[in-house]
């Protein structure tokens, strides 16, 4: 693995603007990717880590607002870029899978309509030479029948179907980022671990530098060997997967791979987190996850925690491993 | 084919049944109001004996349903009646008002989707901002104002305070008569352009203008709301974020997919809204003497002119139901999804 760093993330801070109020979905985030590295991002639903995706594809939503922070890509701050300037990025640098399938495709075009598109709208070519690369790129999802697949209609299609269709999609403009949101969630049993082999073996064939977000420790361990997690748009918590796995340090950590179900040890009932994320709105000022904490001491409500490195590449934010307070 | 031949037959013998059953609650309300048609057949100075004659001649002495059943043999072999107003037969009549009426109903109809659409959809993407506030209380006012009310005021403020345009009829009948105007087609804006005839064009576009527009206000309020509503949550749909992501520029991601997803339900309710539309013409035909379907039902309805009056509603019905049909055809044809 090559450490050159490819995306640098500094204090990101993304609010959402609502009718309830502003909600910090993402507080502060630093992060480093290499190129070419497999990093998963880990952390419970509303815990930001699929706003973060979005603002790494530079498609957050309308009512987002990247308050502080920047995101150095290949040197370049893409948050500094002017609209037209950040569209050269979109797709053709960082491209992006979801959670859901079904609704990754407009419902009233073909997923041919969709792929030629992208493809003609970022490489010129003509109508024949799309679809020729279109196939290919279908066959390259592993999916047959691919002149069928191209004239169907999302709904004609299955989950796995489609994720793989979306896989496609994404990996259609040669990008060197693919952030996968959750990318087996929606799907069977059988065919999430079918499309994350499918994903790592893209990886490999094109060179991709993959951002994994998920909420299952599971996943991460199979396909990513630097994991990050986050609660309640922080990150607490960064290190080589197995490590993290073996030796979680922060005990937001530790509860989450318990609560990870297993068929291979014995458990009366699956364990959960007692307590709810804390209110967006008005996070904490001290460790977010301080009152669902048993080790909790009154120094972690008190003012914010900083992520210290513990061992090389492994950094967390919590008062018992040395963080300030 | 997503349309089975199936549902095709059996949406025409749907059409067929609604169509006699709106005839029959027609045919029947007409008969249970208290009046004496005889009185106007047999004219203001009827004997007691030509008004025998009369309640013969109309079958008004039978019961209701052997008069439903003249009625209906009679209108099968093309015989509507004769309007006990006009003297000619009801299907005469109706035929010769039928242009004027399709011709303000399209010409709105075409006012309300070419601006309508367009200016919902801008006012989506303008979201909360101060030129989507102006449409929004424009259409939100557009939608609930009666339309015999704007008429009204309309036709005093544009008609007779300034007389910027005519505030009423379809041509001005001194031009038509010295230019040699003849409506073959009874619509006349195609008359005039197929005869070459360019005063008697303007001259008939000057006396369209204020009634479409009125007839417009409506469905044009209507198309807007629903496809600026429509377009905002399209966009906070996924598949436009997947698409935002791959790299397809913002313009296109709404002009050529959004678009789409908007105009499906737009259309089919436009499509309804013609109906409306419709009933809405006959408020403005009266107020601005347009001789068309809606002008001949008031007329028909003041001088309980029964044979007039079913034929009106009937033609109107099966206007409705030829709606319904069409619009749930071009359904199939805009939504892959839909079967029928």
């Amino acid at each position: 693995m090559s450490e050159e760093s490819l995306l640098n993330i500094s204090n990101l801070t993304i609010h959402y603007h609502t009718v309830e109020g502003v909600i910090k979905a993402v507080r502060n985030v630093s992060l480093n990717v290499s190129r070419g590295e497999s990093l998963c991002i880990v952390g419970e639903s509303g815990s930001g880590k699929s706003t973060l995706g979005l603002a790494i594809s530079l498609s957050l939503p309308r009512n987002a607002v990247v308050v502080e922070g920047s995101m150095v890509y290949e040197g370049v701050d893409l948050f500094k870029l002017s609209p037209p300037e950040r569209q050269r990025y979109r797709g053709r640098e960082i491209s992006m899978i979801f959670q859901d399938p079904a609704t990754t495709f407009n419902p009233l075009f073909t997923i041919g309509e969709h792929l030629v598109d992208i493809l003609r709208h970022h490489f010129g070519v003509s109508m024949d030479e799309a679809v020729a690369r279109a196939i290919e790129l279908l066959r390259k999802v592993q999916l047959s029948d691919q002149d069928r697949i191209l004239r169907a209609y999302p709904h004609e299609l299955s989950g796995g179907m489609l994720q793989r269709a979306a896989i496609a999609t994404a990996l259609s403009t040669n990008p060197k980022v693919l952030i996968a949101d959750e990318p087996t969630t929606m799907l069977d049993v059988t065919t999430q671990s079918q499309i994350l082999e499918l994903i790592n073996t893209l990886k490999q064939e094109f060179g991709l530098t993959l951002l994994l977000i998920t909420h299952n420790l599971g996943i991460a361990n199979e396909i990513c060997n630097r994991t990050v997690v986050m609660y309640a748009g922080a990150l607490i918590e960064e290190g080589p997967t197995d490590e993290i796995l073996l030796n979680p340090l922060h005990p937001y950590t530790a509860k989450l791979i318990k609560a990870v179900p297993t068929i291979t040890k014995e458990q009366g009932r699956l364990s959960y987190i007692p307590g709810m994320l804390p209110d967006l709105r008005n996070p904490p000022a001290g460790c977010p996850f301080a009152e669902r904490c048993e080790f909790a001491t009154r120094y972690c409500n008190s003012s914010s925690i900083k992520r210290v490195q513990v061992s090389p590449g492994r950094r967390v934010a919590c008062i018992l491993h040395g963080a300030e307070a | 084919m997503p349309v089975s031949r199936e549902y095709v037959v059996k949406r025409f013998l749907l059409l067929v049944f609604v169509v006699l059953g709106v005839l029959a609650i027609t045919f029947v309300m007409t008969r249970i109001i208290p009046a004496r048609p005889e009185l106007l057949w047999a004219g203001p100075h009827a004997t007691e004996e030509q008004l025998k004659r009369a309640r013969e001649v109309l079958h008004l002495n039978d019961p209701i349903y052997v008069q439903l059943y003249y009625y209906l043999s009679d209108f099968f072999r093309g015989d509507w009646g004769v309007s006990w107003r006009t003297r000619s037969p009801v299907l005469n009549d109706l035929l010769t008002a039928l242009p004027a009426t399709l011709e303000l109903v399209i010409t709105a109809f075409l006012l309300a989707s070419i601006v309508g659409i367009p200016l919902g959809i801008y006012s989506a993407l303008r979201y909360g901002r101060f030129s989507d506030q102006v449409v929004r209380f424009m259409t939100i006012l557009g939608a609930s104002t009666p339309v015999f009310w704007i008429a009204l005021i309309l036709q005093t403020m544009l008609g007779v305070w300034t007389g910027l345009l005519p505030a009423g009829k379809r041509v001005d009948d001194y031009l038509a008569y010295v230019t040699g105007f003849k409506p073959v087609t009874g619509f006349y804006v195609l008359d005039s352009l197929t005869q070459g005839n360019l005063p008697v064009l303007l001259d008939v576009l000057k006396h369209l203008l204020l009634p479409a527009f009125v007839l417009s206000i409506y469905p044009l309020s209507l198309s807007s709301r629903m496809s600026r509503s429509l377009m905002i949550e399209v966009l906070n749909e996924n598949h436009v974020r997947s698409l935002e992501v791959w790299g397809i520029p913002q313009r296109k991601i709404v002009f050529k997919y959004a678009l789409r997803n908007v105009m499906v339900p737009v259309i089919a309710s436009l499509g309804l809204s013609l109906g409306y539309t419709l009933v809405g013409a006959f408020m403005v035909e009266l107020v601005f003497v347009w001789p068309g379907l809606g002008y001949y039902a008031g007329m028909a309805l003041l001088s309980y002119d029964y044979p007039a009056i079913i034929g009106v509603v009937i033609l109107v019905a099966l206007f409705y139901s030829i709606i319904n049909l069409v619009v749930d055809l071009i359904h199939v044809w805009l939504d892959p999804r839909v079967r029928l």
